[in-house]
């Protein structure tokens, strides 16, 4: 063999393999940055009265988020009960139903267009839907701004999680002379439950950092929560008020409650990774 | 329902001695999309018997059961016409109830496919939609484990799911699912090819003890389980039924037990068949 000098092949495959490695870690130090800012700011502003207490103003020392955490817990819950019974069931019609159908493929293409839909725009819908003809912002038009993020994303995991079902398990509960829906809901669902929660956990990890649709229709509050008929106080708004606001308490305040629902987040999708890994296993 | 008898020619083969057919078959054609699986097959399956449907690989043996309780119509591109005349009723004729016909046909699939729910539960599960009382479905699931020889190795653990089974324990569950239902017919579609020795000789147990009360139809691979378990023999070729008799008349002519059939002879006799279904045709 004779020597050859490092030719431009070379010089290309390091080059890029370089590069690629580059921007791998660019990705992972910004995301590592904004989790350690996050937890190293957010979690000096955590303490008893956060939890507990209404927020004050600017100034006045304690007081806490607690109205904003109810009313966001209630926003999330409320959007997930209105859209995961309509997306599970528009996933069993994709998968088991319609196949082939015209109709299908529209509801198909209509959920994926609907997942690439930015936020804000289906929160200026909610608004003309909602806030225009009731004349006050509302946590009902709220619920059904996230609830229409949600929709498109239980839809598709549904879809695709009844898809990996192995027809030979469809065909062992037909044979016996079962109703396809009872074969659906007593056997394929089952052996898709922990990818379906899988879909539901990663739609509300979708939607509980979501701001731009709020802003239109809950909007915010600083009293606690009452019913979803008014202006509902929630985390994303009030960080993004608090955020903006030149006092430093505040602030500190927005740190806390981002600091709430990154790990909130962080936590639904580990849970998730879990599941579908025993789900493999 | 209806007996009208089918006012169709009679088929290559017929067991006169035998108990009157339970199933007739004819002029059965398959298709899977523009694929045609199965040609002019024309069968009669007796009754109480066991009837052993053996051919090499892809010839449409498997083809041929699944459209017994027309289970094929799960997949939109795969159709079946010709009669297939159960009890003097078409079951391919639109009017078929075919959830009912399916409670009439148990069928036992390749490999044992357990619903991801507890054992008794699997086989309760065909139950469900008859709306019976309590002890009647527990009387009836544990009268189905017995036949199917499983009751003494469950009976401590029916809560538990009915995967944590052993592939030939899951077998016989899935036979006790069908056999719960009191179907007239057993389809077994190559019901040992997945499961070892020990727990296929048990089946074959299982499936000579419930031959009288059951017409069973199984397809098989394994030229000595058919011999051993079957009364009657159909021989599949390319989609065609070159052959149907006595079990042991069929062994005896082709010496199956000794040697696969010459591929000539069984194109002479593919040849055969096709002359037979012309002249019949015509």
């Amino acid at each position: 063999m004779r020597y050859r000098p490092p030719t431009g092949r070379k010089l290309v495959n390091w080059v890029v393999s370089g590069g690629a490695a580059a921007s791998a870690l660019v990705g992972i130090v910004f995301l590592v940055w904004i989790t350690w800012e996050v937890l190293y700011r957010g979690i000096t502003a955590l303490n008893w009265d956060f939890f507990t207490h209404l927020p004050t103003p600017p100034g006045v020392p304690g007081g806490g988020m607690a109205n904003a955490i109810v009313g966001t817990l209630v926003l999330t819950a409320a959007a997930t009960a209105a859209s995961v019974p309509l997306g599970l069931l528009a996933g069993i019609y994709l998968a088991e139903f319609a196949e082939e159908s015209r109709l299908g493929d529209l509801s198909r293409f209509s959920a994926n267009v609907l997942m690439g839909l930015p936020s804000i725009i289906v929160g200026v819908f909610a608004y003309a839907l909602v806030v225009l003809p009731l004349g006050n912002f509302c946590g009902y038009a709220g619920v059904v701004a996230l609830a229409v993020i949600m929709l498109p994303v239980v839809t598709r995991t549904t879809e695709d999680m009844l898809r990996l079902v192995p027809n030979t398990l469809r065909e062992a509960a037909l044979a016996l002379g079962a109703p396809r829906w009872r074969v659906t809901l007593a056997v394929v669902f089952r052996a898709a439950k922990s990818g379906l929660i899988t879909g539901i956990l990663l739609a509300v990890a979708r939607v509980s950092g979501e701001t731009a649709p709020l802003l239109f229709t809950a909007l915010n509050s600083p009293f606690w929560f009452h019913s979803l008929a008014e202006p509902t106080p929630n985390l994303t708004v009030t960080i993004f008020n608090y955020a903006m606001s030149p006092y430093h308490d505040w602030q500190q305040k927005a740190w806390g409650a981002s600091f709430l629902i990154t790990f909130g987040v962080l936590w639904i999708t580990i849970v998730t990774r879990v599941m579908l890994r025993e789900r493999k296993g | 329902m209806a007996t009208s008898s089918p006012g169709v020619t009679a088929p290559p083969y017929c067991d006169r001695t035998a108990p009157p057919p339970k199933i007739r078959v004819r002029n059965l054609n398959f298709f899977y999309g523009r694929h045609q699986a199965l040609f002019n097959n024309h069968l009669d399956i007796p009754e109480g018997r066991v009837t052993a449907i053996i051919g090499p690989s892809g010839c449409g043996k498997s083809t041929h059961l699944r459209t017994y309780n027309r289970i094929y119509e799960l997949y939109p591109d795969q159709r079946a016409d010709g009669e297939i005349w159960l009890d003097g009723h078409n079951l391919l004729s639109p009017g078929t109830d075919v959830m009912q016909l399916r409670q009439r046909l148990g069928m036992v699939f390749q490999r044992p496919v357990p619903f991801p729910l507890s054992i008794f539960d699997n086989v309760a599960f065909g139950l469900r939609g008859q709306r019976l009382p309590r002890e009647e479905v527990a009387d009836r699931v544990e009268g189905a484990l017995r036949k199917a020889a499983l009751w003494e190795e469950v009976k401590e653990v029916l809560h538990r799911p009915g995967t944590c089974l052993s592939g030939g324990q899951q077998q016989r569950l899935c036979i006790a699912r069908a056999v719960v239902m009191e179907p007239e017919m057993l389809l077994m579609d190559e019901p040992c090819s997945a499961i070892d020795p020990v727990a296929t000789a048990k089946i074959e147990e299982l499936i000579l003890d419930l031959k009288g009360k059951y017409t069973i139809i199984i397809v098989t691979h394994n030229m000595q389980q058919a011999a051993r378990i079957s009364d009657v023999t159909a021989y599949f070729y390319q989609g065609r039924i070159l052959t149907v008799g006595p079990t042991v008349e069929i062994f005896r002519e082709f010496s199956l037990l000794e040697d696969v059939p010459s591929q000539e002879r069984l194109e002479a006799l593919l040849a055969r068949a096709q002359e037979t279904q012309a002249l019949l045709v015509s």
